[in-house]
């Protein structure tokens, strides 16, 4: 068991490392055999994934990979999770009432429709809308964590594409909430970000020719 | 970095593991590994890969110290006591 334990640390290990330490990461799953059978197969692999951390913050690409984790961990994958939730709470066409989004959260409210009576069939696309947000971040995060920038383009595009949408109808229908607004303000953030770690990518020195952006 | 130099300076053109070296020095992985990484890029260790010699095991790599780690090692070692003793008038 523990032997799988340390197995499982140091592949962690050998995956935290840059492409240019791959050697480095094979050294220490190659050595953690001779820990194993020295009984100290824990304290190696532990030791391992502190090494590569280390090594995470002084290479360029390690850089790279924990601002791209740090941009989706705390910022992209929340949107995911606020949008959500907002499609859940019935945005844009339920308003949470006059004590806020707590009061509500605590059952001291009741939802106030926003739309005209003969807008309400237009709640479904509207709820779909707004899910299609939460989906398109967290893929958004996904492809971005494997530099797929192709695919990063394409979803990013998708996302700017129905919050647009969303943006046309609810204007048209005057029910504009400052989720709109905010998810702009964020949509903007998150596509200056991305674009700042694709030039960083693209201008990493030693990055096989697969990997950079097509 | 001088206990590592000085061990692998003990074992001359020797190719040594990185398990081996960890308790011939008593560095931890989480120390040695970055160690040997830097060295390497400063030029003054060299790695290689060598077959495994038990089956199903795979290759390791091994580590030995470069002429310019060499020197490196023989610039940093400290005067022998006996030599400082005799320098110092009675």
């Amino acid at each position: 068991m523990k032997a799988r334990l340390a197995r499982a640390i140091v592949a962690l290990a050998a995956r935290t490392l840059a492409t240019r330490d791959a050697d480095w990461a094979r050294a220490m799953q190659a050595e953690l055999d001779v820990a194993i059978d020295d009984g100290r197969a824990m304290s190696f692999a532990a030791g391992c994934l502190l090494a590569s951390w280390r090594q995470l913050l002084r290479v360029s690409e390690g850089r790279l990979t924990l601002a791209s984790h740090l941009l989706a961990i705390g910022l992209i994958v929340p949107l995911a999770a606020l949008w959500l939730w907002l499609g859940l709470l019935g945005y844009p066409y339920l308003a949470v009432g006059n004590v806020g989004v707590w009061g509500f959260i605590e059952g001291r409210s009741e939802q106030i429709p926003v739309l005209q009576v003969g807008e309400w069939s237009l709640a479904p696309a509207l709820t779909m809308a707004v899910l299609l947000q939460s989906v398109g971040q967290l893929l958004l995060a996904w492809f971005l964590l494997e530099r797929d920038w192709q695919r990063v383009s394409s979803i990013a595009r998708f996302n700017a594409a129905t919050l647009t949408t969303l943006l046309l109808v609810t204007s048209t229908i005057a029910a504009v909430g400052y989720g709109i607004l905010f998810g702009i303000t964020a949509l903007i953030t998150e596509t200056l970000a991305v674009l700042a770690l694709a030039w960083w990518h693209e201008h990493l020195p030693h990055v096989p020719a697969v990997e950079k952006m097509a | 970095m001088l206990t590592l130099l000085g061990e692998l300076s003990s074992s001359g053109q020797q190719w040594r593991h990185g398990y081996d070296l960890m308790k011939a020095t008593g560095l931890m992985s989480g120390t040695l590994y970055p160690l040997l990484m830097r060295m390497t890029e400063q030029g003054l260790v060299e790695a290689q890969w060598f077959e495994p010699t038990q089956v199903g095991r795979p290759a390791r790599h091994a580590y030995r110290l470069t002429a310019k780690g060499a020197a490196s090692a023989r610039t940093a070692q400290l005067p022998p006591l006996t030599n400082l003793a005799e320098e110092i008038p009675a």
